[in-house]
């Protein structure tokens, strides 16, 4: 499958709404900007991205909607899988909405959006006590837009951050997820849809199974879907190993960019360009083992 | 017998609860292997393989702790490995195999098969085995913040630095971002230390032991040595309060009363009836 989807749009767009948001962050940042002019910025940008992303969708219609003729159909069995699948997810987002699993240990998102938010400032206040900071914060996390953009959906809905941070945002989250292995499961099952509708219902399976433990994608996705490693392994890292099979290096590198963004690395170097440069040398080596065997074939 | 049977559900509850999805994921790669279906996807078979391989050795898996800027726990490691999704591939290519020829009766041996794989995946996870702490949590977060939501209604306009017990601070800043702290969770919950290079000195760590006790003290039993110590040193942190900028102080309500008229005295305030708590306000 080369053609790129309505999903591979769907995501794209999401990581173009990181940047967007990263680039008026730092902006922010460093011009020391206030919060509520940061806001605005990000949704002017934002409103114009839509706009792009509509028209892009409506001139390209054809191309991204067009049906593939070698598709099995989906069958009883599959329209069932669907079902069940439509089933997990629903109970899935009933469960973040409700919200009692949620795993706050070791994260101060919500108080960083509420300190953004009173004091008109980003890195103002210590998100923990609301005084001004002694020693200042490391760089590493300042550089990073996820509060900016939450901090912004608050600004403009009048939501309260802990509304906006526990319970829409991970809905959003798992809902890309979803979008993200949809992408993947096009990938790897490109002319087997029943295959494809029984994949999205074993991830789904798989992602309340791994509710139980910290690290586990589940538990991200639904324990802490706000965080940048929930974001990462939800929806990055499904959609980079799609791109990957796929050989579109460009659309892998957005996903590198985007992990930077919202999760601290090692320079910018996180997981998504490990996955990225592995599935590459796992390619290459599978590429020379097959032209070595048609090679062996030929004598 | 019921404590009995409470014991060993929990029990099983831990059991189950640890890590067993990778466990999964290295039986979907044998599978994968063996049955010779890694052919259409060699290069993510391939990748996936020798990335569980690099987590599971110590020595690789030091190494990838280090690309991770060593910040992040062993477990984070894992997110190079794509565990559902390979897990996800080699299940459903495991099913579609047992029920090719389910239309000619070999459901019988087709369905079986897929419980049993059901059961297995379920086998793996914890759902709802520590439903018990979450709900003493939850009840802990919606007490924290109906009493700050009560102190923001209480007094809207004032600019309010709060010293309150550990399970209202744990949750004044999400609740209320206007309300100032001298310390926050963070001083309980070092992990949230890597934010910032700001560190807590004596006097905020002394004022959050003193405010322990002070807790202790309105429950029912607490170490004689603590005791004394909490009361020998009552006016110093009083003053080590105000000191620091606290203009609002919320004990639980039932403190002995010598407690409560000694604050009173070292403030210069009236101790005011706040729900479960009393409160000492100096605006």
């Amino acid at each position: 499958m080369r053609k790129n989807t309505f999903g591979d749009c769907l995501i794209a767009g999401g990581i173009a709404v990181i940047g967007m948001a990263e680039a008026w962050h730092l902006a922010a940042v460093f011009l020391k900007l206030a919060f509520t002019d940061c806001a605005r910025l990000i949704a002017v940008s934002l409103s114009i991205l839509l706009v792009l992303g509509t028209g892009f969708l409506i001139a390209g219609r054809k191309r991204i909607f067009a049906k593939d003729g070698r598709k099995t159909s989906t069958g009883v069995r599959g329209q069932l899988f669907y079902a069940a699948f439509v089933l997990m997810a629903v109970a899935q987002l009933i469960f973040v909405g409700i919200g009692n699993a949620t795993y706050r240990s070791g994260d101060m998102m919500v108080e960083t959006v509420e300190s953004f938010l009173v004091s008109d400032g980003i890195y103002q206040v210590n998100p923990m006590t609301g005084m001004p900071y002694a020693e200042g914060m490391p760089l590493r996390l300042k550089i990073l837009c996820l509060p900016t953009l939450y901090g912004s959906l608050c600004r403009w809905t009048g939501l309260r951050p802990a509304l906006v941070i526990r319970t829409l945002v991970p809905m959003a989250v798992l809902l890309s997820c979803y979008v993200s292995f949809s992408v993947l499961g096009r990938t790897l099952f490109p002319e087997d849809r029943q295959k494809r509708a029984c994949f999205l219902l074993l991830t789904s399976l798989l992602l309340w199974v791994g509710a139980y433990g910290y690290g586990m994608d589940g538990f991200n996705l639904l324990c802490c879907g706000w965080q940048g490693v929930a974001i990462r392994s939800g929806v990055l890292l499904p959609w980079t190993l799609s791109l990957c099979l796929r050989h579109k290096w460009f659309g892998a590198f957005l996903c590198v960019l985007a992990e930077g963004s919202i999760v601290w690395t090692f320079y910018g170097c996180g997981i998504c360009l490990a996955v990225t440069a592995g599935m590459a040398v796992a390619q290459l080596l599978c590429g020379r083992q097959k032209a070595v065997g048609k090679g062996e074939e030929a004598k | 017998m019921t404590e009995l049977l409470r014991n060993a559900s929990l029990g099983w509850a831990d059991y189950k609860g640890s890590g067993k999805l990778a466990i999964l994921l290295l039986a979907a790669l044998m599978y994968l292997w063996f049955a010779g279906k890694w052919r259409k996807q060699k290069a993510l078979v391939l990748y996936t393989t020798v990335a569980a391989v690099c987590c599971i050795l110590p020595v690789t898996a030091a190494l990838l702790m280090l690309y991770q800027t060593k910040f992040y726990d062993y477990q984070w490691i894992w997110s190079i490995v794509p565990l559902t999704a390979v897990t996800a591939y080699g299940a459903t290519l495991f099913l579609e195999q047992q029920w090719r020829d389910a239309d000619g009766g070999g459901w019988r041996k087709a369905l079986p098969v897929t419980l049993l794989l059901l059961l297995a995946v379920l086998l793996c996870g914890n759902l709802g085995g520590n439903g018990e702490e979450r709900a003493q949590k939850n009840a802990e977060k919606a007490e924290g913040e109906a009493v700050v939501q009560m102190i923001g209604e209480a007094w809207p306009e004032e600019d309010i630095c709060l010293l309150a017990p550990r399970k209202i601070l744990e949750y004044a800043r999400e609740a209320d971002g206007r309300l100032r702290l001298v310390y926050g969770r963070n001083i309980w919950d070092p992990s949230l230390n890597a934010y910032a290079y700001d560190t807590y000195g004596e006097r905020e760590t002394d004022l959050c032991q003193w405010m322990e006790w002070v807790e202790q003290a309105a429950g029912v039993w607490m170490p004689e040595d603590d005791r004394e110590e909490m009361l020998a040193t009552l006016e110093e942190r009083a003053r080590d309060a105000v000191d620091m900028g606290v203009n609002c102080i919320l004990f639980p309500a039932g403190v002995p009363v010598e407690m409560k008229e000694r604050m009173e005295a070292a403030l210069g305030t009236k101790a005011q009836a706040f729900g479960d708590y009393i409160a000492f306000v100096l605006f």
